[in-house]
Formats: structure tokens, C-alpha cells, sequence
């Protein structure tokens, strides 16, 4: 009999402290749902292919931090008001290093900012700047496409959120994961995982969101607008224009120069021609292991009791705006170049100055198809495209700036 | 750092003035700086420009000569047969005839394509492989 309780009592204690019996403690019952939130993740990234390369780590990471008892992530190490980790303000790595899991380890990477300006590094080596070098009006698109930050800035204060907290949601508007997540990282790094996961999922669905917003804004005639073929770059303004924009907007935004410095390196790379070896790392071997531990943590700051809340649903919310005013911003823009080019500019290449390279641009490309089958606007819609990386990059600077 | 911060005091805002200085701030700084990146880049094709300008004025008595040169070579009537020679059909020809015409679309110029013939390059195919691999764009 005694064998028999004592078994009994062993089996039972084994399933208390197991990670099922969690899920019936407390707010456990969040970690079921995130863990139910990650899998329908991880069916959008395999299944769907939105984003897979940054869902997939990212859902994996969500489910790993809201396993029960795993102990992979401690938000409470990032907490600044726990004094075993922070001093003056600052970090104490080195214990986070000596009692962290994997997974805070890997976040000291987005805690400290260093994976979003490598992801911009290898941005550089894949972008091609000769569209918006050969059209540089196409600049003005990609800065009237931020125009959603602010909107969605102030959208979020009017909800209550605090001015930090609302500038990193409305970065969401600058399409771009990496700036989104180096903003928020600074200004309010206990919205990461949300603010992360909106900011993906709509880059994921611009194809869906941006169309009605553009056919909405254009005329027909507008949409039909063929626009005058892009002249050559030469390789010598090739090679001087990342080096020309990182000394200028570092000089006139010291706080853009980390993403937009990376970003031009990565370009001079590509270009120059003499540092192929390193430029191919870049883009390659290095940007595929910094995005595997980018979306991984990301993913875990994502756990039940910081997701599972009415912010969650504002940050979604204003996410959505502004996405949808950056894109108004550009296409209305794009109409007013219409209007003083008579008619030489096509609105519709002003949505790509969302940034989202490079799937703005082809969204540009196939509504301009949908009107008439000739024309081809993919590289003209790759100037505003990629001045939205630039533009986002000093908005970013900006915010950062005034709230950092 | 010397830069004058922009860091400003939220704290004796209302919503309606931080919003304001905020997005009136920002629009301001992307635009301006943008715009001067548009300048820059207005003074490197100018630039460029130029100096190709300078350069045509430099060669200015061989140029023609040089294109009267290309005139009177007689024109490769080898293309029908080169093409079908190596399997193309007309299809390739049609592709390429239509690029040519998009690189001249708007300079007042017309091209005429009078031969087709693949290039030899001398790379082996995993030469050429590797440098398409290399020069994709994304």
C-alpha cells in the first residue's frame, strides 16, 4: 500500500511541476494561447510563405519562450527596475551572460542594437540605388510615404500610450522590420515582440492592403501614365553615392548614422567591385545567421502575459493606419508630380515608398499591369522603394532623437 | 558629440502640442534631408554629365570618323542563320529586338538589329553559372 501511495504521490508531483499542469495555473492559460498564436504562425509562414524567412524563426521563438518551466527567456533580466541586472541605466551584461538561457544571451543582441544594423549591412549589398540615382525626384516619394509614422504617432498618444511607446508603433509605418525593431529596442523594448510581429505580418500583406488604398486615390487615366526610360548610372555615381548620403545624414542626423551608415556600406561593397568576397558574406552567410537570431528572440519577447493585452490590439490597430496613410502619403504625392510634371510621373510608384523592398515595387507594377498590360513600372517604383529605406532610416533618427 | 539634441520635455505637453512638434518635426527633417540628397544627386548627374561632354569635345574628330567607320562596315547577314543555328527561334530575337528598343525609347533615336549571334565568352558553363549567381539582384 505504501509503494502504491508513494507512486502515486511521485506521479502526481510530476504533473504539478510539469508544463501542462502551468497552463492551469495563473495566467498560464496565455501561454496556451501564444503557444496556439505561434503554430498558426508558423502555417502562414510555411504554408502561405508570408515572410518565412523572419515568421518562421519568429513564431519558433514564441513558442519556445512560452513553453512553461523551459526557462529559455527571463524578461525580467531586461527589466530596468531589477537591480541584479542594471546599473546607472545600463545593463549589466555580464550577469546576463553568467545566469542567462540561449535565448537571453541571443536578445543581448537586439538589446544592445546590433542585429538591426547588420540586417541593414546586408540590405546594402542586395539594393541596387541606380533607379532612384537615375530619378532622384523618386526621393521626395519615399519621404512622403513616412508620413504614416506620424499619423500613426499620434493615433497611438490618442490612445493613451505614452510618447515613446507611440513613436516606436508608429515606426511600424516605415514598412522596415530591422528599423522598427532598433527603435523600438531603445524606446520601448517591452513592446518589442508585438510591435516586431505587426510589423512583419503587414509587410507580409502590403500586396492585400496597399492596392485598394492606390486605385482608390488614382484616376484611371493616372494609372496608365508610361513613364520615360530611367537613363544610365554610371559606376563612378555608383561608388559616390553611399559615401556621399552616409556623410550627410550622419552628419545632419548623428542618430540615422548607424542604419544608414550600415545600409551605405553594404552598398560602397556591392558597387566598388574589389570586395566581392566579403560582399557575398554579407548578403548571405552573414544576414542568414543574424536574421535566425533576430526573429528567434524577437519571437520570445513575445510571451503571454506582455502579448495577451488591449495594447497588443492598439499597437495592431495603429500598425494598420499606419501602413495605409504611408502609402496614401506617397500615391498622393505621386499625384501631385502628376499634376506638375503634366502627366509624366505615374502615382502609383509613390505606394512603393513604404520601403518593403522589394515587394512595394512589384505591388506598383502589377495594379499599373492591371490597366494596361504594357507598361512596367517595377524599376521606376525601385527609386521610391529604395529611398523608403533611406527615409525610414531618418525618420527613425528623428524619433530616436527626440525620445531616445 | 556636438550636435544640438532635439530631445524635448513631453512632460508639459498636451497630446495636441507634442503631436504638432512631433510629426511638424519630423516631416520637416525627412523632407529637407531628402531633398538635399535629391540635390546631390541633381549635382552628380550634372557632373557626369559634363565630363562626358568634355570627353566627346576631346574626341571630337575622331568620333564621326569612328562612326563612319561603323557605317560602312557592311552589316553581318549571317543573323537568320546564326540564330536558327543554334536552336533560338523567333521568339529570342523578338525579346531582344524588344530590349533594344526599350534602352532607346525616348532618346529620338531608332535602332535597327540586323545580326544575332551568341557571345563566346570563353567561361565554362560553371564559370557563367557562378557569375550569374553573383549578379542577381535580389
Amino acid at each position: 500500500m505504501n509503494i502504491w501511495t508513494s507512486f502515486l504521490e511521485t506521479v502526481t508531483g510530476i504533473l504539478n511541476e510539469s508544463g501542462f499542469a502551468q497552463f492551469f495555473i495563473g495566467e498560464g492559460y496565455k501561454n496556451l494561447i501564444m503557444i496556439a498564436v505561434a503554430c498558426g504562425l508558423l502555417v502562414l509562414a510555411i504554408k502561405f510563405e508570408f515572410e518565412p524567412l523572419l515568421l518562421l524563426p519568429i513564431a519558433f521563438g514564441m513558442l519556445l519562450a512560452n513553453l512553461p518551466g523551459a526557462g529559455l527567456y527571463h524578461p525580467e533580466f531586461f527589466d530596468t527596475a531589477n537591480t541584479a541586472f542594471w546599473h546607472d541605466g545600463h545593463l549589466l551584461v555580464g550577469e546576463v551572460v553568467k545566469q542567462g538561457g540561449l535565448l537571453d544571451i541571443l536578445y543581448l543582441g537586439v538589446k544592445l542594437g546590433i542585429y538591426p544594423p547588420l540586417i541593414f549591412l546586408g540590405i546594402g549589398c542586395m539594393t541596387d540605388f541606380s533607379p532612384l540615382i537615375s530619378n532622384p525626384k523618386s526621393l521626395l516619394l519615399g519621404a512622403a510615404a513616412q508620413l504614416g509614422i506620424f499619423i500613426a504617432f499620434i493615433g497611438a498618444l490618442l490612445l493613451g500610450m505614452n510618447e515613446n511607446v507611440a513613436a516606436s508603433i508608429g515606426i511600424i509605418g516605415g514598412a522596415d522590420g530591422p528599423t522598427a525593431i532598433f527603435v523600438t529596442s531603445k524606446l520601448a523594448p517591452q513592446y518589442l515582440g508585438p510591435i516586431a510581429v505587426a510589423a512583419y505580418s503587414y509587410m507580409a500583406l502590403i500586396p492585400v492592403i496597399q492596392p485598394p488604398i492606390m486605385k482608390l486615390l488614382t484616376t484611371e487615366k493616372e494609372r496608365k501614365v508610361r513613364m520615360d526610360t530611367l537613363r544610365q548610372v554610371s559606376k563612378t555615381e555608383k561608388i559616390i553615392f553611399p559615401v556621399a548620403v552616409t556623410i550627410i545624414v550622419s552628419l545632419l542626423l548623428p542618430s540615422a548614422a548607424v542604419l544608414v551608415g550600415m545600409l551605405m556600406l553594404g552598398n560602397l561593397m556591392k558597387e566598388c567591385g574589389v570586395v566581392d568576397r566579403i560582399c557575398k558574406t554579407a548578403q548571405n552567410e552573414l544576414m542568414n545567421i543574424v536574421t535566425i537570431f533576430l526573429g528567434i528572440t524577437v519571437g520570445a519577447t513575445t510571451n503571454g502575459a506582455s502579448f495577451l493585452n488591449v495594447d497588443t490590439l492598439k499597437i495592431v490597430g495603429m500598425g494598420l493606419a499606419a501602413f495605409c496613410f504611408g502609402t496614401a502619403g506617397g500615391v498622393l504625392l505621386g499625384k501631385v508630380m502628376y499634376l506638375v510634371t503634366g502627366g509624366k510621373v505615374n502615382p502609383l510608384i509613390g505606394s512603393a515608398g513604404v520601403s518593403a523592398v522589394p515587394m512595394a515595387a512589384r505591388v506598383s507594377q502589377k495594379v499599373g499591369q492591371q490597366y494596361d498590360p504594357g507598361n512596367f513600372l517595377l524599376m521606376h517604383a525601385m527609386g521610391p522603394n529604395v529611398a523608403g529605406v533611406i527615409g525610414s532610416a531618418v525618420a527613425a533618427g528623428v524619433l530616436l532623437n527626440l525620445f531616445g | 558629440m556636438n550636435y544640438i539634441p532635439l530631445a524635448i520635455d513631453s512632460s508639459k505637453m498636451s497630446i495636441g502640442e507634442l503631436s504638432a512638434i512631433t510629426t511638424i518635426t519630423g516631416v520637416v527633417i525627412v523632407f529637407a534631408m531628402l531633398l538635399i540628397l535629391v540635390f546631390m544627386i541633381c549635382i552628380f548627374g550634372w557632373v557626369s554629365k559634363a565630363v562626358k561632354k568634355d570627353g566627346s569635345k576631346k574626341d571630337g574628330t575622331s568620333a564621326p570618323k569612328k562612326e563612319k567607320k561603323a557605317v560602312k562596315q557592311p552589316a553581318p547577314k549571317a543573323a537568320p542563320v546564326t540564330a536558327s543555328a543554334t536552336g533560338d527561334d523567333d521568339e529570342i530575337i523578338a525579346v531582344i529586338s524588344a530590349a533594344v528598343a526599350m534602352m532607346y525609347e525616348g532618346t529620338g533615336k531608332t535602332a535597327i538589329v540586323r545580326s544575332i549571334r551568341p557571345a563566346v565568352s570563353g567561361r565554362s558553363a560553371w564559370a557563367n553559372a557562378g557569375i550569374r549567381d553573383n549578379v542577381r539582384a535580389f
